[in-house]
């Protein structure tokens, strides 16, 4: 398993090759710096108590959503400035995505790990620009991807220099306005070598199935937590808001920060379960001619 | 080459006369994805591969039996298999021959393990050629004035 060191400060750890699950976590836009710097202590707070090392995430620009009336983003300048400044005041690694080959090197000079949007997994222009950061990459599984065919994403960032990648699954599209969650994708992506993450939150999303937003099912959340920390992820993806009804991007799918420590609890609990039987039986397991 | 293989008798016409050279057959590095193997294998009308690191030392071959072999064994989906690595479907310690070997001896071999090729290794090991049963038989057969 290839592993990414993350360090902010004196704040240290590892991501892949590691038993504790760590957590990507945030409102899925940023809304202002008040509300970045409240979401970043409420979260902090209870990671702490949950002892998880994690990652602020909170997208400056959102240029997929359904209605060119929604909430478009803070901007690059003010978001990576509102991401410097959780950074720095709470000691912890920060990470959007971004959506434009021109935005990728500014994005890197502040996020210590730099997301691939679904959408784009496979662009060339979008992975080689954020291989170049020299940063690791959060690569998204496109809604209409297939695990294996994400070793072509793979391939590409390596291609350009970069051998510090993310796999994150967050659905497959099953029909139209629909997405169902495939827990064998996550072994399959992580017969790259390279650590996988599971997005329950954009998981349970129903893409644009409200006319001009998407919608979602939050309620399935904690189910799909729990499935997927039993498969062994390395990374957690949450999107939280401490008021889902008046968030400003993804409403329908974002966690209620009111549920974030039970399901955490929940998370930590199975991971570390999972770790202590890999621990006692071994890594080695049913293979197909076993 | 012709002109060398004129100059010799059937005893002593070696491996290295009759073999056909590095760039006229399949060859790939082994963390290509399983598809391209299978796409130069088409290309060359050959039913073997030769799988090489990155020094061209001979990890693997692959043949059209153990294609067919994969394909009948795993449960995945053929786009599934086609984007594997190709040395997890390789077979590691092939049978190999010497550049210097003797030809009757290398058909014999083959005869012998009912195989139709065998990749020529020079002195470092380093795959430079690939002894086809084909071209074999047909300067065996031009040297033994067979009609």
């Amino acid at each position: 398993m290839k592993q990414i060191k993350i360090k902010v400060k004196n704040n240290e750890f590892i991501i892949g090759g590691s038993k504790d699950l760590k957590l990507i976590a945030g409102p899925c836009a940023i809304e202002s710096l008040d509300h970045s710097m409240f979401m970043a202590e409420k979260i902090n707070n209870i990671c702490n108590k949950l002892s998880i090392k994690w990652i602020f995430k909170s997208c400056y620009d959102k240029d997929c959503r359904s209605s060119p009336d929604s909430f478009h983003g803070v901007g690059i300048t003010e978001g990576l400035r509102i991401l410097e400044k959780v950074r720095n005041e709470f000691e912890i690694p920060v990470t959007s995505d971004f959506s434009d080959p021109m935005w990728a090197k500014e994005t890197g000079e502040v996020c210590d790990i730099i997301q691939v949007p679904a959408y784009l997994c496979r662009q060339t222009s979008i992975l080689k620009a954020a291989a170049e950061t020299n940063k690791p990459i959060n690569i998204k599984k496109g809604q209409f991807m297939s695990p294996w065919n994400m070793k072509n994403s793979v391939k590409k960032v390596e291609y350009y220099g970069n051998e510090q990648i993310i796999l994150t699954d967050r659905g497959t599209f099953f029909g139209y306005n629909m997405l169902v969650n495939d827990m064998r994708s996550l072994p399959i992506m992580r017969e790259t070598g390279y650590p996988v993450c599971f997005d329950a939150t954009h998981s349970v999303q129903q893409p644009t199935s409200m006319g001009n937003i998407s919608g979602g099912q939050r309620e399935f959340i904690p189910h799909l937590v729990r499935a997927s920390c039993a498969t062994g992820i390395d990374v957690l993806f949450l999107e939280v808001h401490d008021n889902p009804k008046n968030a400003l991007s993804d409403k329908n799918t974002v966690l209620d920060l009111k549920f974030l420590e039970r399901v955490l609890s929940e998370a930590k609990s199975i991971s570390d379960t999972q770790s202590d039987l890999e621990d006692k039986y071994g890594k080695e397991y049913i293979k197909h001619d076993s | 080459m012709e002109k060398s293989i004129l100059n010799m008798t059937l005893e002593n016409l070696v491996v290295k006369n009759c073999m056909i050279n590095i760039g006229y057959f399949p060859v790939v590095k082994f963390n290509q994805i399983l598809k391209e193997a299978v796409d130069y294998m088409d290309e060359y009308k050959l039913g073997i591969i030769s799988i090489v690191d990155n020094n061209f030392k001979l990890l693997g071959v692959i043949t059209d039996g153990d294609l067919r072999r994969a394909i009948l064994r795993s449960q995945k989906p053929l786009s599934a298999m086609l984007v594997d690595d190709v040395i997890d479907y390789s077979i590691k310690n092939p049978l190999v021959i010497s550049e210097d070997d003797l030809l009757i001896d290398s058909i014999k071999l083959m005869n012998e393990k009912q195989i139709w090729d065998l990749p020529v290794l020079n002195k470092n090991k380093e795959l430079i050629g690939l002894l086809h049963l084909h071209s074999a038989i047909k300067n065996y057969i031009e040297k033994n004035d067979v009609r």
